[in-house]
């Protein structure tokens, strides 16, 4: 109770300075807007018992440091702007802030939005340990680490801040780098498993090795394709993909590739502009894939992240209950290609139409 | 017919050419490329990319998540790059109905003008398979780039393309757009400048003792920085001990011999010796 005095003050001061600070400086007209306010019900008094980390000012016994009065019991509001105040020694916090450019928005506001100004039951002041802490906000999030399929990354280390910053960043989503540096900072070794202990791919070799990348791949955008936080589909996909190699065709099984892709490269039996995968004006792509009973999916003759061949077709197929890999020997020409001695006999096709 | 034929042949023309192609695009880079007019919605028509320094034709699908991200961020970005050298169209398959491609750049708040591709017969000539996709076009009409969507950073993407284009950054510049560097919190001795603040504040506030714990501590963190030197004379001069203080005011000009804090205590240190 001797703090609530103190407590009232700086929290009604930290209320008056998010809004100033808000009316001060306009949202650009393109922000995003903010999020609803965050932690309304978290309170910056010093906690009670055994605090993990305490913060310098706070153990000097010196309010005057943050607040316009001296008395412990009583120190009046903050001196001045809540971040303004913080940044006065955290000169290195204020630089970092001032030079990036994607700003976590509470972390604008007021640093008391996740820190306690004075100690905490958490490190570094947070007024909860990491994921909780973010968790209480990013709600969809927190959907995601629930799905079925789990990402290691969430659980482990340093949690959410594996891959983002939570103060500021130069990229989108407070990441620390690109989604596809983010990912391959750890899937760039051969000894990577997935919660059922199957190993992961090496992506840092199989890129290296295999000179034709998926865009999204080339575009440094893993994210296109991976939801890196939790999924319900397997190897955390945002959407549906056939995990076999066979599968009766169902456009809901290929959500994953026609969020790019147009379906019609698929669906078209008749085409001269959905792909060039064609025999004239014949689909080979409705030919492979849009089968009812025994469709190939798409890994049957593509690698997904990158080959050696162009179209990201692949050098061989596994074939059988223990992998044996069928070559597929493609050979791509200007007007079409060939595919040699692998599922079928030798097939070529020319996709320019005949009048 | 006759026209997708024209793009048919210029395709596999395209595709025989042994020239690096972009990673999402089988049309070469640097080639130029055909620019047909296209049936324009909402009336008229409109050629596919025209005489600005860059152009910027963006093939969207209406009702496609991603395209609807992609629109607004353009819109984002032609209203940021007003009044440079720059033309947007957008580009969409003639089977969609204009009410459906004009609810989209409605809801995106995009102002640029958009052809109808009739049974994507150009889309497909410049060898595009993703949707959507942004292709920068010169004054020339040369392929500058195709940018596949992106969910990470897509308008900062764009922008530095964008502005390389037009000149006003070099390509250092734009690879840093491109390849953005982890914001690096911790600067040199941060940790210790903090206490040095901290040491600053308490001396003001008369806190005196405790002001000298964490001069020390800066002192102990960051023995080759002048101000955890000057600072902790500072606090040994408030304490009245000026044979210590001038020590400190010494090593701090030993490492900065502008210090002036260190300047101003040895001075009042000697004034007060007199």
């Amino acid at each position: 109770m001797k703090y609530l005095p103190a407590v009232i003050t700086f929290v009604l001061s930290a209320s008056l300075v998010a809004a100033i600070g808000a009316g001060a400086e306009p949202p650009a007209k393109d922000k995003k807007p903010a999020p609803a306010a965050p932690h309304k019900s978290v309170s910056v008094a010093p906690v009670k018992g055994t605090a993990v980390s305490s913060h310098g000012p706070y153990e000097a016994g010196d309010c005057s440091l943050c607040h316009q009065g001296k008395d412990l019991k009583n120190p009046g509001p903050v001196a001045g702007p809540i971040n303004k105040v913080c940044f006065s020694c955290h000169e290195d916090m204020q630089d970092l802030m001032g030079k990036a450019k994607v700003r976590h928005r509470i972390a604008e506001e007021a640093c008391t939005n996740c820190h306690n100004p004075h100690n905490s039951m958490s490190r570094k002041l947070l007024h909860a340990d990491v994921p909780t802490m973010c968790l209480d906000c990013h709600a969809n999030v927190k959907t995601a680490i629930g799905a079925s399929v789990k990402h290691e990354a969430m659980t482990t280390g340093r949690g959410c801040m594996n891959c983002h910053n939570p103060h500021a960043s130069n990229v989108e989503h407070m990441l620390t780098r690109l989604p596809f540096d983010q990912c391959v900072g750890c899937h760039d070794k051969d000894d990577v498993v997935d919660s059922a202990g199957k190993p992961l791919t090496n992506y840092k070799k199989l890129l290296a090795e295999n000179p034709v990348h998926h865009a999204p791949v080339a575009g440094k955008d893993c994210s296109s394709c991976h939801q890196p936080h939790g999924s319900e589909n397997f190897r955390l996909l945002v959407a549906p993909y056939p995990a076999q190699f066979y599968s009766p065709f169902d456009p809901a099984k290929y959500a994953l590739c026609f969020t790019c892709h147009d379906d019609k490269m698929v669906t078209a039996a008749e085409t001269t502009t959905a792909t060039r995968f064609r025999d004239g004006s014949r689909n080979l792509h409705f030919v492979h894939v849009n089968n009812p009973s025994r469709g190939r999916t798409c890994r049957a003759c593509h690698e997904v992240h990158a080959s050696k061949q162009p179209f990201q077709v692949r050098d061989g197929v596994p074939f059988g209950p223990k992998g044996w890999i069928l070559k597929v020997n493609f050979k791509a020409n200007p007007d079409g290609g060939t595919c040699d001695k692998t599922c079928h006999t030798a097939k070529s096709y020319v996709n320019t139409v005949k009048k | 017919m006759l026209r997708n034929l024209k793009f048919l042949l210029l395709a596999a023309a395209v595709a025989a050419w042994h020239v690096p192609v972009d990673a999402s695009s089988r049309t070469p880079i640097g080639q130029v490329i055909e620019n047909p007019d296209l049936p324009k919605v909402g009336g008229g028509k409109i050629k596919a990319w025209g005489d600005a320094t860059a152009n910027v034709m963006v093939f969207f699908r209406p009702g496609q998540e991603h395209s609807q991200v992609v629109l607004k961020e353009l819109a984002s970005l032609e209203r940021d790059l007003n009044g440079k050298s720059i033309r947007w169209a957008g580009i969409v398959s003639d089977r969609y109905k204009a009410d459906e491609i004009l609810a989209d750049l409605k809801t995106a708040d995009a102002k640029f003008n958009v052809g109808l591709d009739a049974d994507d017969a150009y889309y497909s000539s410049l060898g595009l398979t993703l949707m959507p996709e942004v292709a920068l076009v010169a004054k020339n009409g040369k392929l500058l780039k195709v940018i596949p969507f992106a969910k990470v950073n897509y308008r900062e993407m764009i922008k530095a393309e964008l502005r390389f284009v037009l000149g006003e950054i070099s390509e250092a510049e734009l690879q840093a757009a491109l390849n953005p560097d982890a914001p690096v919190a911790k600067a040199e001795h941060s940790t210790a400048r903090r206490h040095i603040k901290m040491a600053e504040l308490m001396l003001n506030s008369g806190n005196v003792d405790k002001a000298l714990e964490s001069a020390k501590t800066a002192v102990q963190q960051a023995p080759d920085l002048a101000a955890a030197h000057s600072v902790l004379g500072a606090c040994l001069a408030a304490k009245g001990d000026c044979k210590a203080a001038i020590a400190a005011f010494d090593e701090a000009l030993k490492l900065d011999k502008a210090d002036s804090r260190a300047l101003e205590g040895k001075k009042t240190c000697a004034d007060k010796a007199k």
